[in-house]
């Protein structure tokens, strides 16, 4: 039964992005669809989604290679536990990607983009139980989390300077106000926040230790979709910020030195799968480059880039999670032979390595044809970054094929088992990396038409690039992807000192795991000083420290008003009788041996501004105050008993006396000098008289004070009784709480 | 406490005193009064009847805990909130019926206040008066 019931749930969250990829393909009319429905119209955000060329290429590989990655996760996490959740987890990160590339509201996109990082959270931390798997999902989250506070700092001035928060609004009105003063900050913010969610150098180090993730995460997150989402954004803004000489030379300096640090990082593990994940950073730091240039051909080779590497990564991953099941290992020291066993896994394997090395007539060769070809009309040293950034991928593509798939069994090579039998397990990496070479060969014009022309028409304003074609004649980016094919065999030759050499290289330098603990460190030994500093457990601290700040408060209030008070005013000798009982009755409570005195008397002086409220006729407040008063007597009279007899207790030392006496002596002045400041401006009339005028005709009540808390003002009373009943829930689990403390 | 006179006599003022805040609760519309200042005065009630003869008399006596008589308040407090939503007006409107009696969402919200009042702050002395006795 409960196996039913399981098996549906997970059929169900199989069926989910089958049926998001249908809707975005019929919804979806080329170049552009609108959706939209009202959210919160007061503060100009609404639920809108806009289907362009740019985002259905998210959109369709979000939900395509999301529906493969349930099917694969189907036979891969077969016996583990909770695999509902898992499910559960990856169809609600799907969900929130989906919105993130779909939303033209920036606020949106932004709630959308902290929930990928909060589901991402999760999914990296699967395997709770591992102390590494919990720290490095925690790690990723800071940093995409912090990214993302910048970003929305970025957002929001974007917002203001477009005066609005639609994406299309802002893209349309961009030349007006690019030479604003908050114009570069935004940049500044905006990029913080991409380059942190796409792992670009120096924040590059989280992506690889989001490897503790269960392989299907990894072929999910991190090829396909939530690394990506900063390039989406990136490309999304690109009209926006793309003409700042800034913008040009942020992205191409970030995404070159991501793409060869990481590159050379990639070459140096021995993990099949921190390799790849390391080439995902060489990648998005391609991506980042092409997107900085900006021109109609880099940003088609950009579009091609991120499909064939959804197509190939993805796939990649899942195969390298067939080898971990098969061998129970990744490291490729320990791999050899897996061909006669794994057959499957090695063609989608050699598909896949071949898209990612760039070789025809895959979809990997086509876009670093276009990539370079858009380099070669920019900068020389673009082109050389270029052209070594895909010699090490060229090698890495031999690496990941060459050392575990072939060679010659020895004694330290791992046990392999077949696991080809479950099909979900081989199906969707073989289809995937196939695609690779499918879309490519037979649906280029397809592609073109439905993809590239809208998005360009989204990104660059003009709708006809000419056209995406495979062979393009004897050209320099052909000789180009040629040199580079050539180098990077060459460089595989070469592969065992080279590693050896980068293993050195990479002890001596400082690496970002590290930096980022030291920093952490600091932060939680800061927060841990201020904390036993502020949090010393004392009540008679806690109540001075908050009245310290009253009065620098009060002080300020009283400095920043300046003008001294009128001081005439005249009164009633019964007013002056009353006052001076008060003052009498706050001596008394000063000097006073006995608590029981102080309290009566404490109460007496209650009772007396009541007298003044009833004297200024105010019926209500007044009996408020007398009953307050009654109770607050009633409460400390209680508490009162249980306390050790004053004389018995040890004065505090004359200084904190001293201390005492100066705060309480502030406040006193300060609030006498603001009350009297107050008085002696004429109040304003038109609130009373509007209440006085309308309680009646309006509320259907003569009572004003009533009708403003519950009619006029019902949504303050409303909140206030809330906090009441919270408040006194809060205090009576507190006694409680004394009470089994002291039991220990 | 042992005094028979205070004993005797907190029954009688009390109650007197529980009549006065439901009247008080009633005329709050239009003469000083309210839900606020009538919970008050009945808080101040069981605090009487508390101190003459336990905080577990007053419990048996109300049947309800303090806490889900607030919930109870809160409840009203909602309910008065969200019912000019179903007329088609904005939140917290007052809507009245004054064929019989004027009769009005304020006076539910009222009754909200004072059942909230009433259950938190008695929550709390109750609770103070056992955890110190």
């Amino acid at each position: 039964m409960a196996q039913t019931r399981l098996n549906i749930a997970l059929g169900s969250m199989v069926l989910l992005p089958f049926v998001l990829f249908m809707w975005v393909v019929f919804t979806y009319q080329p170049p552009l669809t609108q959706l939209s429905w009202p959210w919160v119209p007061s503060l100009d955000i609404n639920l809108m989604f806009r289907l362009d060329g740019l985002s259905v290429l998210f959109a369709g590989l979000i939900t395509g290679v999301g529906l493969l990655v349930q099917l694969y996760s189907l036979a891969y996490m077969k016996g583990k536990p909770a695999r509902f959740s898992f499910h559960l987890l990856l169809t609600l990160f799907m969900l929130s990607m989906l919105g993130l590339v779909l939303a033209d509201n920036i606020l949106l996109l932004f709630v959308f983009w902290e929930l990928t990082t909060l589901t991402s959270y999760l999914l990296i931390g699967y395997n709770h139980e591992e102390a590494k798997s919990r720290k490095n999902a925690l790690q990723a989250m800071i940093i995409t989390g912090a990214g993302g506070l910048a970003l929305l700092a970025g957002l929001l001035m974007l917002g203001n300077l477009a005066d609005s928060y639609q994406l299309s609004l802002i893209i349309e009105r961009a030349p007006g106000y690019q030479n604003s003063v908050w114009f570069i900050p935004s940049l500044i913010c905006v990029l913080v926040g991409a380059f942190a969610k796409s792992a670009q150098f120096p924040l590059h180090f989280w992506l690889p230790g989001a490897m503790a993730a269960p392989t299907p995460v990894s072929a999910y997150l991190h090829s396909a979709t939530m690394v990506k989402a900063g390039v989406y954004l990136l490309a999304r803004l690109l009209p926006v910020y793309g003409e700042t000489a800034l913008w040009g030379w942020s992205l191409g300096l970030a995404g070159a030195i991501t793409g060869l640090w990481c590159g050379l990082l990639a070459l140096r593990q021995t993990d099949l799968k921190l390799m790849l994940a390391f080439s995902t950073n060489v990648v998005l730091g391609k991506l980042v480059m092409l997107l900085g240039i900006g021109t109609e051909t880099a940003v088609s080779a950009a579009l091609l880039l991120i499909a064939a590497h959804a197509f190939y990564k993805a796939g990649l991953f899942m195969v390298i999670g067939i080898v971990d099941k098969a061998t129970g290992t990744r490291e490729y020291a320990q791999l050899r032979a897996l061909k006669p066993v794994l057959g499957i896994s090695f063609v989608a394997a050699v598909v896949g390595a071949a898209s990612k090395a760039g070789f025809p007539p895959t979809m990997g060769f086509l876009s670093k044809e276009y990539m370079y070809k858009a380099g070669a009309y920019t900068d020389v040293f673009v082109t050389i970054a270029m052209v070594a950034i895909n010699i090490l991928l060229v090698t890495l593509a031999l690496v990941l094929v060459m050392k575990p798939f072939l060679g010659e069994k020895d004694n330290h090579t791992a046990e392999i088992k077949p696991v080809e039998q479950y099909k979900l397990l081989w199906m969707p990496p073989l289809l995937l990396t196939c695609l690779g070479l499918i879309v490519p060969l037979l649906f280029l014009g397809q592609f073109q038409a439905i993809i590239i022309d809208p998005a360009m028409l989204a990104m660059l304003g003009n709708g006809s690039p000419e056209a995406v074609k495979l062979w393009s004649g004897i050209n320099l980016a052909l000789i180009l992807s040629l040199l580079t094919l050539i180098s990077g065999a060459v460089l595989y030759r070469f592969y065992t000192p080279l590693h050896q050499f980068l293993v050195r290289l990479t002890g001596a330098l400082p690496n970002g795991p590290d930096v980022y603990a030291r920093i952490l460190d600091a932060v939680i030994k800061l927060a841990s000083w201020q904390t036993r500093t502020l949090q010393h457990g004392q009540l008679s601290g806690y109540t001075l420290q908050f009245f310290i700040v009253l009065a620098a408060i009060l002080v300020y209030g009283v400095y920043a008003t300046g003008a001294l008070p009128n001081l005439s005013f005249d009164a009633e000798f019964y007013e002056y009788a009353i006052g001076i009982l008060m003052v009498g009755c706050a001596a008394i409570v000063l000097a006073s041996p006995s608590r029981l005195t102080s309290i009566a008397t404490l109460g007496m002086i209650g009772f007396l501004t009541t007298l003044i409220f009833m004297i200024y006729s105010a019926p209500d407040v007044s009996k408020t105050q007398l009953l307050v008063e009654t109770l607050s007597v009633v409460f400390i009279a209680i508490v009162m008993r249980k306390l050790p007899l004053l004389n018995t207790v040890p004065k505090p030392s004359r200084r904190r006396r001293l201390v005492q006496l100066s705060v309480a002596g502030t406040i006193g002045l300060c609030m006498t000098l603001l009350m009297l400041m107050i008085t002696s401006d004429p109040l304003d009339q038109s609130l009373p008289e509007y209440f006085s005028q309308y309680s009646y005709p309006i509320a259907n009540g003569r009572n004003v004070v009533n009708v403003i808390l519950v009619d006029f003002r019902a949504f303050d009373t409303l909140g206030e009784v809330v906090v009441v009943v919270v408040a006194a829930i809060a205090a009576i689990s507190v006694v409680r709480r004394f009470r089994k403390g002291d039991e220990q | 406490m042992n005094s028979i006179i205070f004993r005797t006599a907190s029954h009688i003022v009390s109650g007197l005193m529980l009549l006065f805040s439901v009247y008080l609760f009633f005329r709050g519309h239009n003469q000083p009064g309210g839900g606020f200042i009538g919970a008050l005065i009945a808080v101040i009630a069981f605090g009487l009847l508390m101190l003459s003869e336990s905080p577990d008399y007053v419990r048996r006596q109300l049947k309800q805990t303090p806490l889900f008589m607030s919930l109870i308040g809160v409840l009203c407090l909602l309910a008065a909130a969200v019912m000019p939503l179903f007329f088609g007006q904005p939140l917290l409107t007052g809507l009245w019926w004054k064929e019989i009696l004027p009769l009005g969402t304020p006076l539910l919200f009222d009754l909200g206040v004072y059942l909230a009042v009433i259950g938190g702050v008695l929550g709390i002395l109750l609770k103070v008066e056992e955890e110190l006795s």
